[in-house]
């Protein structure tokens, strides 16, 4: 290669050196432009939002200072710093490069090839490029740490450990100027402290306890929350309020004069735990429970657990009996992990299970919440059914309805109730009118005789008629005694009163005694007490026709029991005639008021009023509308959580000096419900 | 060069005809010029709409026998900003706004930013609480409006038969704020019943919504409420009775379904079934419609408003709609009592307010149209923002000329 | 046959009643045996005839807690023996059924405080809507078509012993505002209602008239 061709080479590795010199300057002073100012505007309070605009600024003028060599590069110069570093040249390389020298040419050229100069040329270009990268280096540094710097934080890393919003100590009048924050988590989430100067928000768990202190005899201090005033203490040189912290978001003020200060506490509720159930990961019906069955579950908490345990409730019976038993298997202590894997066998023999016996079984797990809880968390339910042996030829077994014999119960018990009533209000009414009631309930007890004889007639004639047609509204007898004739009304009043021991007659298939009577007994003893009953009902003997009533009763009762047939099949639909039934019942009902439902958020309008009248407080009074937008906060935590959170990145870049109009806009959107567009003008208006 | 040419053509232009004043930049001061020392013509050309005050002053001194015209330096937004109080609880205010020509227009309060049209037109807004006044704001304009009244809300009566619907009526109305007074037929003679039931007329009730025929026997009284000012919404089927036919703005058409599942959708509306507005008036205004069928329609009846509206079970979407269907439906039932209901309005407070809600038609209205101007104009007497940028263009050429032959020197 | 649009499934016709008419719904769970009362909703449905004007459909319907269908039907009638659990999906279907303004009747078909349903299901139901209190029986449920004044009227089950052998004085109701979301009962209406309607005729006194009572108070509450 020719010399001035090796020197061109170094001419343009010059030039890159110095390009990346100059844009390694100008990052440099852009990075620590922006790293002094955004450090000293801060903490003059100041807003930092012109800091890169002065950054770029100063990096062009570095810029343009640092490029101003790329203008000097001709041949002649870069052959005669080549020339400073490389003495064995002997200026042959600048006498090469020179337009005019060309006789001596070949001779220099030879000369030159002997001499290599790229390597001291790279080191030279390394050591100029060393500094700006150190500084480049430096600056981003600076930055991040510029970036970083907050006054008296505490960074949230997990739920237990309270977080604490401060205020810049300049912002806050002299009596509270150096109030300080110590907040102590419940014991049962370990207990953490964290001490804090000038807080201004402070959330922590429920039960933890805050004692806020400062400087100072306390003298002429007052402390409320809620207008509920807080004792202060003194303490050493200085004074201190404990509160604790609620369920609900509450404000602490404090007060020396016309001073005041506010706290904002906001309670972090304690979440129940998490519980998954592993195994068994679904329903199951078995033949016979037999074996063990493994169960699997996991709980998570984002505190602590305490203990975990699987709970199991055996159902057995069918129809309207049922008896439950229940335990619990496999419960573990857990010392405050935040997640466990609890196991354990249950053993199917062990529980004696029956065909149609039911197991539900679940994971539960508490935590080791002691101020507000414990808090309980259960997984899914599984269920175990034992198949019931008829169950294999059929794919659905359904209930029948229960049998005619229910009817006759639920009145009996009415027309005891009713005499009972009557008799509690005898002594206060005239005989005449207890005459008249009891009659009344004579005539639906002979009704209800009547039903109940038809029911036996059925079964042992198949004779439908019953009592020979009567009309129950009629009169009954006078007395008890039988009809003459031999009719099976006779035959079934033999029956009863043998069946109920009152007559020494022996029945005519005693001894012999069928099925039939055998079932019908105790409706045999039914009819005949509710005949006693109405004997006496009639002569408005209300306390003596109570216990045959209730012998009656306890008579049908038996005889459900034991005429519970269920049969197989699907009940049939009822479907309602609407047009037969309509508006045929007796009583009627009576016109009624309503009482108003409550309005939904009433507060809501007032919060958008009140958060746009701080708005505009804002640019007169910063500090004032930062309190109002406080307790406009804590109250929106419960019943407006969305306008909570957007308040609470407002003061967070009101307080840090940053341009908060967006998140104020964005608050004030949410509290106006939104604004809605209503599209364009239209053509109706509702305004008058 | 051009720059410079520029500067010289604008100090060497002739002025206009002695006894005509034209003002282009300080209008305030040559305002209390013309007062002092009055001309036979005064000409201003404007590059923005001017505040009332002002307007007012131009207005006098034309009427204290000058003439006044005027024209523009480039065109004025023709735009316009009204803020009124909306008939429902907790003091709505509908905002509504327009600008023509295509120039922006942004609306904010005195609490910040509202809305903006990058493009102009008219939308109309409704929000929670407006602080202050609300101005529109464009380039060359600037409409301000306030809330002068409040009104008068009296409570809603429903009448109707025990139903969901009936129901999930009154509920969205009383969770919303409004006071509600209901008759609800249960059983023959039994009613259940809440708040004050008197006759109906305008002084009692706001509005007056008729669920079902079981309202037949008001209807006369509905009439007659109706036409004295009163709002009446007709749900339903209600409009095939009686007196209420007279008073619907159409015709019931034949019931037609929902769409099925679409109660949770974004349009929720679509999954409700009920019966359309057939053969609406003349006068009837169609507020809602789906597939070319007018669900909702409302018309003027005398002082009154009356609204036939075609859904019979709204409360599906309520409760079938999904998490926000309970305040979507309270919100949407209270606008449609709030379209009609009869309340007036009331001024608050008797101070003089800054509104000026049509900036550019009130100033066509006190000194008349825009006309060109005729001859040339005089020089300006002051310094306009064109000459500050021709000065610094000039300047910065120069600066740059002085510094390259510096640094090549240098070199 | 109707189709939802939205998921293209097949919609019973029995889940499509005719517009404006009052639907008596039963609710279906996972966990136990939800159909033990299956006359109880003919034996209402007659009762509201009987009695009020209301328009009624003549059937009722069968509404999975965890379907979206259970918002269909603003007031549901829920019974059982077993024990109740919620699967994931039910328990938030009730909490938003009842947000959103719907009413759950709960009967303990035991008639047992100490029995695995009353205690499940209160667990289940407290979860899932909020605490359960006693309802005061000067409640306007007691008076919104027929007068209670003593409160829930008893049932024969627990006058005769049944059960947990007390008479429960009290209902007890999760409330939402002053609307009542969930109405739980110890009484074992489910036994006391389940018969066919047809055998009404039998009785001196309807003991169905309670039940016209919650219904109308769901309509009009």
């Amino acid at each position: 290669m020719r010399p001035l061709e090796r020197v061109m080479r170094t001419r343009r590795a010059l030039a890159a050196t110095i390009a990346t010199r100059a844009v390694l300057g100008a990052v440099a002073t852009v990075l620590l432009t922006a790293a002094f100012l955004t450090t000293t505007l801060r903490a003059f309070g100041v807003a930092t939002s012109s800091v890169w605009l002065v950054a770029d600024v100063a990096g062009a003028v570095a810029l343009a200072i640092l490029a101003r060599p790329w203008a000097r590069l001709t041949v002649p110069r870069v052959a005669l710093w080549i020339e400073e570093r490389v003495p064995a040249l002997q200026y042959a390389l600048v006498t090469a490069v020179d337009p005019v020298g060309t006789a001596s040419a070949a001779f220099l050229e030879r000369e030159i090839d002997q001499v290599s100069w790229d390597r001291e040329a790279a080191r030279a270009m390394m050591r100029g490029l060393r500094w700006p990268a150190l500084a480049a280096v430096g600056g981003l540094g600076a930055l991040l740490l510029s970036v970083r710097v907050r006054t008296g934080s505490a960074a949230e890393h997990d739920r237990a450990i309270p977080s604490v919003i401060a205020t810049p100590a300049r912002d806050v009048s002299a009596p509270f100027a150096r109030l300080a924050a110590t907040v102590r988590s419940p014991a049962y989430a370990g207990g953490q402290v964290v001490r804090v100067e000038s807080p201004a928000s402070i959330g922590a768990l429920v039960g933890s306890t805050v004692i806020l202190e400062a400087p100072g005899s306390g003298e002429g201090v007052t402390v409320d929350a809620e207008d509920q005033p807080i004792p202060v203490q003194r303490a050493g040189a200085a004074w201190r309020t404990a509160v604790t912290v609620g369920a609900r978001p509450t404000v602490i003020r404090l007060r020396q004069g016309s001073v005041e200060r506010l706290v904002a506490l906001e309670p972090r509720p304690d979440s129940v735990p998490i519980v998954r159930l592993l195994f068994p990961t679904r329903d199951t019906v078995v033949r016979a429970a037999r074996g063990v069955l493994r169960l699997s579950a996991e709980a998570h908490d984002d505190i602590g657990l305490a203990t975990a345990a699987f709970e199991y409730i055996v159902s057995s019976g069918e129809g309207e009996s049922f008896k439950f038993k229940s335990g619990t298997l496999g419960a573990r202590r857990i010392d405050a992990g935040r997640d466990a894997t609890i196991g354990a066998s249950l053993g199917l023999d062990q529980l004696a299970l029956k065909p149609g016996d039911i197991v539900h079984l679940r994971a539960v797990a508490r935590d080791g919440n002691n101020v507000s809880g414990p808090g309980a968390g259960a997984s899914e339910t599984r269920v175990l059914r034992v198949a019931r042996a008829g169950e294999y030829d059929s794919i659905a077994v359904e209930a029948a309805p229960p049998s005619e014999g229910d009817k006759s119960a639920i009145s009996q018990r009415m027309l005891i109730m009713l005499t009972e009533a009557l008799e509690k209000r005898r002594p206060t009414l005239a005989r005449e009118t207890l005459l008249s009631e009891s009659r009344q309930i004579a005539r639906d007890e002979t009704r209800l005789r009547k039903r109940v004889g038809d029911i036996i007639f059925q079964r042992l004639g198949n004779n439908p008629t019953g009592e020979e047609g009567r009309n129950p509204d009629d009169a009954p007898a006078s007395d008890s005694t039988v009809p003459a004739s031999d009719s099976a009304r006779a035959a079934l009043l033999r029956a009863a009163s043998a069946a109920t021991g009152n007559r020494d007659e022996i029945l005519d298939f005693e001894g012999d005694e069928t099925p039939v009577v055998a079932i019908n007994r105790p409706l045999l003893e039914a009819y005949n007490a509710m005949w006693e009953a109405g004997r006496e009902l009639e002569q408005g003997e209300t306390g003596r026709a109570l216990p045959p009533m209730r012998r009656a009763l306890a008579a049908i009762q038996r005889a459900r029991q034991a005429e519970r047939i269920y049969l197989r099949g699907k009940p049939p639909a009822v479907v309602v005639d609407l047009a037969r039934v309509r508006l045929t019942g007796k009583d009627h009902g009576a016109a009624n008021t309503r009482l108003p439902r409550r309005p939904m958020d009433p507060a809501a309008a007032r919060r958008a009023e009140r958060l746009a009248a701080a708005i505009e407080l804002a640019s007169r009074n910063p500090a004032a509308a930062i309190d109002s937008i406080v307790l406009l906060r804590v109250e929106s935590l419960d019943a407006a959580p969305q306008l909570g959170a957007a308040l609470s990145d407002a003061l967070a870049a009101m307080r840090s000096g940053r341009d908060a109009t967006a998140s104020l806009a964005r608050a004030r959107r949410i509290a106006d419900g939104g604004v809605r567009d209503v599209g364009g003008v239209g053509a109706w208006s509702g305004v008058w | 060069m051009a720059a410079i040419a520029t500067l010289l053509w604008r100090a060497i232009r002739p002025p206009v005809a002695a006894g005509v004043d034209v003002v282009h930049g300080d209008l305030p001061r040559a305002l209390v010029q013309w007062t002092v020392s009055p001309v036979a013509e005064m000409r201003v050309v404007l590059d923005a709409t001017p505040d009332p005050a002002t307007r007012d002053w131009l207005r006098a001194l034309g009427r204290a026998g000058g003439s006044v015209r005027w024209s523009s330096s480039r065109p004025l937004g023709a735009a316009a900003v009204v803020a009124e109080p909306v008939p429902e609880p907790n003091g709505v205010t509908r905002v509504r706004f327009a600008s023509v020509g295509g120039e922006a227009v942004s609306v904010a309060d005195d609490a910040g930013a509202i809305d903006s049209l990058p493009r102009g037109g008219a939308r109309a807004l409704e929000l929670g609480a407006v602080a202050g006044a609300v101005r529109a704001s464009g380039t060359t304009f600037t409409a301000t409006s306030e809330v002068r009244d409040s009104v008068v809300l009296r409570p809603v009566l429903v009448l109707g038969a025990a139903g969901w619907e009936s129901k999930f009526t009154i509920a969205a109305l009383e969770e919303r704020g409004w006071r509600v007074a209901s008759r609800v037929r249960v059983a023959p003679n039994v009613d259940v019943t809440q708040g004050p039931l008197g006759s109906i007329d305008t002084a009692r009730y706001a509005a007056v919504i008729v669920l079902d025929s079981t309202a037949a026997p008001s209807s006369n009284e509905i009439a007659r409420y109706a036409r004295a000012g009163g709002g009446v919404i007709l749900a339903g089927s209600t409009a095939r009775s009686g007196a209420f036919a007279a008073l619907a703005p159409g015709r019931v058409g034949a019931r037609v379904a929902g769409v099925a599942g679409a109660v949770s959708s974004a349009d929720p509306r679509t999954g409700l079934g009920g019966f359309p507005v057939s053969s609406p008036a003349a006068n009837a205004v169609v507020l809602e419609a789906r597939d070319g069928v007018a669900m909702i329609a409302a018309r003027r009846l005398d002082a009154g408003r009356v609204m036939q509206l075609g859904y019979d079970e709204t409360w599906r979407w309520r409760m079938g709609g999904g998490d926000e269907s309970a305040a979507a439906h309270r919100a949407w039932w209270s606008r449609l009592v709030a379209a009609v209901a009869y309340a007036p309005l009331v001024p608050r407070g008797s101070g003089l307010t800054s509104v000026d809600e049509a900036p550019l038609a009130s100033l066509v209205d006190a000194i008349g149209p825009s006309t060109p101007m005729e001859g040339r104009t005089s020089p300006p007497r002051d310094i306009t923002r064109l000459d500050w940028m021709l000065f610094i263009l000039i300047a910065a050429s120069l600066l740059t000329e002085w510094t390259s032959r510096r640094l090549r020197g240098a070199r | 046959m109707t189709v939802n649009e939205r998921t293209r499934s097949p919609i019973p016709d029995s889940l499509v009643p005719t517009s404006g008419e009052f639907v008596f719904a039963t609710a279906q769970y996972e966990s136990g045996d939800w159909d033990s009362a299956p006359l109880v909703p003919a034996n209402l449905i007659d009762s509201v005839a009987k009695y009020t004007s209301l328009p009624v459909a003549p059937t009722g319907a069968i509404v999975a807690l965890a379907s979206d269908d259970l918002f269909r039907f603003p007031l549901v009638f829920l019974t059982g023996h077993l024990p109740v659990r919620f699967t994931d999906a039910e328990g938030a279907n009730v909490r938003r059924f009842a947000d959103r303004g719907g009413m759950l009747f709960v009967d303990d078909h035991n008639h047992d405080i100490d029995g695995a349903f009353h205690k499940t299901a209160v667990e289940e139901l407290t979860r899932a809507v909020g605490p359960l209190s006693q309802l005061p029986n000067t409640h306007p449920i007691y008076s919104t078509f027929f007068k209670f004044s003593d409160g829930p009227p008893n049932t024969s089950h627990e006058l005769n012993g049944w059960g947990d052998n007390l008479v429960h004085s009290h209902l007890l109701a999760a409330m939402r505002g002053n609307r009542i979301a969930v109405l739980y009962s110890n009484k074992d209406y489910s036994s006391e209602w389940g018969y066919h309607p047809d055998n009404k005729r039998f009785l001196a006194i309807d003991n169905t008239k309670f039940g016209v009572n919650v219904i109308v108070y769901a309509l009009t509450r």
